[in-house]
């Protein structure tokens, strides 16, 4: 509850003079696949954007490029109005970027709340890796701060009671809130979510759907992907839909998803029809 | 210098053969053998050990010798590296563990040399071959063409089988993604097999070769022979026939003008100097991954 | 007990001096990190030091310019280094080593050939060896506590991981590099000072196979299981008289085995005895039980897993950082 209170009441979402994320005809060529091909996209800040597409349409492919873990063919990204392209992921991290992975990364040695904590840490402790090493007495009271802020993490994600299990021996759409607690801790200002629902049952995907609402509405900006279209249309401000890499559409979710070019790259190839 | 070029064309043949062993499992399979010179040492080491007891013809020495090696290696995969590869999901995780075990395995057969021979040079003797005139007081020996030729022969066959065979073919696909290869009915276990079979064997028959030009091994001979085997290969890129061949030539050559100038102490450094200069130079090769065309 | 002690004196200070090698290859292999380059740097610390004190030079300086001098190099060597790919960076550091016994082979009169250095002042007590190797281990711990030891095993566990979370992975590792060179030539010093001699192959291949069986058969999760392995290698031949010149190959079968059937180490078995042993003492406690209960449906991941895992377009081998 710390995260919701802390935040609230002094940060209103900013007037978006500045979109938070804008990317400008971004390519991206994987062993000669084009993965991305001309995407040109802006995110406004404080609001939940959808990210959508059938299988191998490039989604992953370019929140990857946004936390600069994959270079650009071409093109560049700007994030609060700032070009990124020449920055190292963990500077953009420290710029107030936090994400999920698709593929869940815990660290299997740590529990829980550990996992949590390496969300918070660089905030925290900053980056002088002597004095976090070398003087304990320093270190102390910031982990307490870490701590607190990923069990209030965990706690809106209901994870408090385990909090002390190894990762491994959870289910994977319980690993999955797990990194989502962990990019919550670093509260972030801008959110990208890859798949954060996939393996979990109705009631959690909707237990995550509010969660990302009261972010929004606490001014955290969110790119969301999901497969869950209903989810999409049900939470999200703004959709944006890839195909092969193109942006093929982009708008308001619920008429979005209506557009003939959207139901043929999800109809038409008959991947995921059922979505 | 037509002597030097001989004896430069015999040091790049051997390196070539030990080289290649390296560089067919790190390629295909993703396994760093870190006890492939101890094994190509081990190869002659064995040979020697039966010349003690009994009096066998050089042929049958050869097959003891390079089958030593080339069971050795097999069995290391079949009974090390093919459980670490099976019980270690992360990749990253599994290729560290094959590296300390193969340091592991390495210190087995130099151990057994070393307590064999009480860390001194031994030899397996036939040692006098007909040399042949080249005029210019070059010369050329028996032994010095068989290596030679046993080099470019066994290269390019390498070359045609990993280029023109089915199996060749199989290898490049379990190199590029072992696991769909699987999918498409590769039966990846057995080519793991040949092919650790084949760098073994290698291995074995550069050590025999060497142990017959040289007059002798030490226990310790396999140590610089893998800095030069990482240097060749750093040079040809992982997995390459030609590539590894490439890069032998340079660095017999190298050495070769570095002995005929300098007293020849020095001559291990080369090795790691290229591997630096690589490094430095042209690191995509070693830090991106030329996927395609690896082996 | 004293007289065990003195029979005994050469094992314990060999251990003493072992053990800030072992956790030098401990932290690499703990951050994921295929080094072997601290063993290298311990030729540098034995050669560098007894050189320096056969010229006159008292000790302590020498060992500390020797420590500070390979921390910095390495530092300086690690910003190619690093960017290597696994195997890469293990061939060349292992390469390192190798050039290393040729090096001091050869270089004439300042290391002594074939021979080594012979004869270096004697310089260093049992009480400084455990001196220095307490300071190793509690500057070794405090790289796994708190947010130093999440990022260095985040590092292993997935490297994009790390650089999302805003850590800077390639100070770090540069950082882990140096610490480990200096360790490693830490231990080198304490042996040339405390045995008064050193040869190209005390530096070698051999030691290569000592080390890492050493880290790896305590377990790399730990500094506990670096000192766990230096105990258990340094009294292992003397508990099997019968050892003897064989050493060697019975520590490359016990590593070999290891890394097969307990890759954690004995410290990784102490902790699967404590995690099996855990909820018992737990249930036992009133409170406790209750925990278990609200874990999700169990089992592990669906099986479509491992095809997403391929499906994301950042592997390890295309990560910049
Ligand atoms: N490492 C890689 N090497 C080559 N091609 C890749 C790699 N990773 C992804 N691709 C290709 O890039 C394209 C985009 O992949 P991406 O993972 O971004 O899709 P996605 O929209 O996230 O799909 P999904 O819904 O399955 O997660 C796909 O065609 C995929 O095959
Ligand atoms: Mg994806």
């Amino acid at each position: 509850m710390t995260h919701a209170t802390a935040r609230t009441p002094e940060k209103p979402a900013p007037a978006a003079a500045v979109p938070s994320l804008d990317v400008r005809d971004a390519a991206v060529n994987l062993g000669g696949v084009k993965a991305l091909d001309g995407v040109s996209l802006t995110v406004e800040s404080g609001r939940l954007y959808g990210l959508a597409g059938p299988n191998g349409s490039g989604k992953s492919t370019l929140l990857a490029a946004i936390s600069r873990l994959l270079d650009l063919t071409s093109g560049s990204i700007l994030v609060g109005g700032e070009d990124i392209m020449r920055r190292s992921p963990f500077q953009v991290a420290r710029m107030g970027l936090a994400r999920t992975f698709q593929t869940v990364r815990l660290m299997p040695q740590f529990s829980v709340l550990e996992n949590a904590m390496l969300g918070a840490d660089q905030s925290v402790y900053g980056s002088s890796f002597l004095r976090q090493w070398l003087m304990p007495w320093w270190t102390r009271s910031r982990e307490a701060r870490v701590r607190a802020r990923a069990e209030a993490a965990l706690e809106r994600l209901h994870l408090m009671d385990l909090r002390d299990q190894p990762p491994l021996s959870l289910s994977y759409g319980v690993q999955r809130k797990v990194e989502i607690a962990r990019a919550l801790t670093a509260e972030p200002r801008l959110l990208l979510l890859d798949e954060p629902t996939a393996g979990m049952n109705r009631t959690e995907r909707d237990e995550i759907g509010e969660l990302l609402l009261r972010l929004r509405n606490e001014g955290v900006t969110q790119v969301l992907v999901e497969h869950d279209l209903k989810m999409m249309v049900d939470i999200c401000d703004h959709l944006y839909v890839l195909d092969s890499g193109h942006l093929i559409a982009s708008g308001r979710p619920t008429e979005c998803i209506r557009e003939p070019k959207v139901v043929e790259a999800y109809l038409g190839r008959g991947r995921r029809a059922a979505a | 210098m037509t002597q030097q070029m001989i004896n430069g064309a015999v040091l790049c043949a051997v390196y070539v053969l030990f080289s290649l062993g390296l560089t067919l499992s790190w390629g295909a399979l993703d396994v760093l053998n870190l006890a492939h010179g101890a094994l190509m040492m081990f190869s002659a080491f064995t040979a020697y050990v039966v010349t003690q007891h009994l009096d066998l013809p050089l042929a049958l020495l050869f097959v003891i010798g390079v089958g030593t090696a080339g069971v050795c290696t097999l069995l290391l995969d079949v009974i090390v590296f093919r459980h670490i590869r099976a019980k270690v999901a992360d990749k990253r995780q599994s290729e560290l563990l094959t590296l300390i075990a193969g340091v592991g395995a390495a210190g087995i057969p130099v151990t057994l040399a070393v307590a064999y021979t009480h860390d001194s040079p031994f030899g397996i003797g036939h040692l006098d071959w007909s040399s042949y005139s080249l005029g210019g007081g070059a010369q050329i020996s028996t032994i010095q063409i068989v290596i030679i030729a046993l080099g470019a022969v066994l290269c390019t066959a390498l070359a045609l089988w990993v280029s023109r065979t089915r199996t060749g073919r199989a290898l490049r696909a379990v190199a590029f993604d072992g696991e769909t290869a699987e999918l498409m009915g590769v039966n990846t276990r057995a080519l793991s097999a040949v092919t650790m079979l084949i760098a073994g064997s290698l291995a074995g028959l550069a050590g025999m070769l060497l142990v017959i030009y040289l007059g002798a091994l030490t226990p310790g001979s396999g140590e610089p022979f893998m800095l030069k085997g990482f240097a060749i290969i750093i040079l040809g890129s992982v997995g390459s026939v030609w590539g590894t061949a490439i890069g032998a030539v340079v660095l017999a050559a190298t050495e070769t003008v570095v002995i005929s100038q300098t007293s020849g102490t020095w001559v291990d450094a080369i090795s790691f100097a290229i591997i630096l200069l690589v490094i430095l130079l042209r690191p995509q090769g070693v830090v991106g991954k030329g996927l395609a065309e690896r082996v | 007990m004293s007289s065990w002690y003195f029979s005994h004196l050469t094992l314990i200070q060999g251990m003493l001096i072992s053990i800030p090698l072992a956790l030098s290859v401990q932290i690499a292999l703990r951050s994921g990190v295929f080094s072997f380059a601290s063993i290298g740097f311990y030729g540098v610390g034995a050669y560098g030091t007894g050189i320096l004190t056969m010229r006159g030079w008292p000790v302590l300086p020498a060992m500390l310019l020797m420590i500070v001098a390979s921390g910095v190099v390495a530092y300086l060597m690690s910003a190619p280094l690093i960017r290597l790919r696994g195997l890469y960076l293990g061939m060349v550091t292992f390469a390192f080593d190798l050039i290393l016994t040729v090096v001091a082979t050869n270089g004439g009169e300042l290391t002594g050939g074939a021979l080594g250095l012979l004869g270096v002042p004697l310089g260093m007590g049992t009480g400084g060896l455990l001196a220095a190797a307490l300071v190793a281990i509690v500057l070794v711990s405090q790289l796994e506590r708190r947010s130093v030891g999440r990022a260095l095993v985040g590092i292993k566990a997935s490297e994009e991981l790390v650089m999302s979370v805003g850590v800077d992975l390639k100070s770090r590792k540069r950082t882990v590099f140096a610490i480990s060179a200096a360790l490693g030539a830490l231990s080198g010093s304490l042996y040339v000072s405390t045995f008064s001699t050193v040869s190209p192959t005390s530096a070698g291949f051999t030691l290569i196979i000592t080390t890492l069986t050493m880290a790896v058969i305590g377990g790399t999760s730990s500094w506990i299981g670096a000192v766990i392995g230096t105990v258990i290698i340094t009294w292992l031949p003397t508990m099997a008289a019968t050892i003897g010149e064989y050493q060697h190959l019975v520590y490359g079968v016990v590593l070999v085995l290891v890394v097969m059937y307990a890759p954690e180490g004995v410290l990784g078995a102490l902790r699967w005895l404590w995690r099996r042993l855990a909820p018992k003492v737990r249930m036992a406690r009133p409170s406790g039980g209750a925990a278990l209960a609200a874990t999700g449906p169990p089992g592990g991941p669906p099986p479509d897993r491992g095809a997403e895992a391929e499906a994301e377009p950042v592997p390890a081998d295309r990560v910049k950082g």
